[in-house]
């Protein structure tokens, strides 16, 4: 994929249209290595949520997400352009009755994003999906090692020649743990390209290791 | 160690963080940096893990193995 793909086809009325800035916008922020994540932003889902923050940046993704609550029109507009900023994308279905989940599963997968799709258990709605046979869903059981597993699995099929350890990952995923009890409300408010950065920092100014490039 | 001023201004220019948060984050992570458990990096950590493990289940071979006898 050379660069990013715009909508240049939709008419200025339409929900998902892209205006010129914007566009300009996307083609500067669009990197083959971003991850839009399509996550619930809740305290129930927050250990998974580092999980998969812990996991895509260990390979070097770069993870966004559309955390901030708007209104529904700015909140999609923002979601279009994160997902066409991103190559790939990761979807939790793990609550069905958010409608968005799917909604922007489908927003991902008709742009051509290499989207991985879990969940955390079977359930007729996801069985009604499975259907559809647009690839496999996987499931974690709320596991947060079982999530690490399959996601990074898919990661090194899919985006990275990068191969780590089931056990450096659950290291790692521990120390995000650390950061983010450290940071306390802070770790919520700040985008996953801030917390990535802020991991850079504190790895080189107070040498502590999130990860080991041995590994 | 770095002085915290200047890992706040490193904030703000890498992670965008406005001055007042820049200063505060940068305490938090020298609090977080004084944890013991930090000193280990990943992989050596999980060699030693592995190693450990590998003592464990010799052991326990072994003495499966004496009761079995």
């Amino acid at each position: 994929m050379a660069g990013p793909l715009i909508p240049s086809w939709l008419p200025d009325h339409h929900p998902f249209y892209v205006s010129p800035p914007t566009a300009r916008r996307i083609r500067r922020v669009f990197k083959p290595n971003r991850i839009f994540l399509n996550i619930p932003f809740a305290s129930r889902y927050s250990n998974l949520e580092v999980a998969v923050l812990s996991t895509a940046t260990a390979y070097d993704l770069h993870p966004c997400m559309a955390k901030e609550r708007s209104k529904l029109e700015i909140r999609m507009r923002k979601i279009v352009e994160l997902v066409l900023t991103s190559r790939y994308g990761f979807t939790d279905l793990s609550y069905a009755t958010r409608m968005n989940m799917p909604f922007e599963l489908g927003v991902l997968l008709a742009w051509g994003k290499e989207t991985f799709v879990i969940t955390s258990h079977p359930s007729p709605t996801i069985k009604a999906l499975s259907d559809l046979n647009f690839g496999d869903i996987e499931f974690h059981r709320r596991w947060v090692k079982l999530l690490i597993e399959k996601f990074s699995r898919w990661i090194e099929r899919t985006a990275t020649a990068k191969r780590l350890t089931s056990a450096t990952l659950l290291t790692r995923y521990r120390r995000w743990q650390a950061f983010r009890r450290s940071l306390g409300g802070d770790f919520d408010r700040l985008t996953p390209a801030q917390l990535a950065n802020l991991v850079g920092v504190a790895e080189d100014e107070f040498s502590v290791r999130f990860s080991d490039s041995r590994s | 160690m770095s002085d915290l001023a200047s890992v706040a201004r490193r904030l703000e220019r890498e992670v965008g963080l406005p001055a007042a948060d820049a200063m505060r984050i940068a305490r938090k992570l020298n609090k977080l940096a004084g944890s013991v458990s930090w000193a280990t990096p990943v992989a050596e950590k999980d060699e030693k893990a592995r190693a450990s493990a590998k003592v464990a289940t010799r052991k326990s071979s072994k003495a499966h193995t004496a009761k079995k006898r």
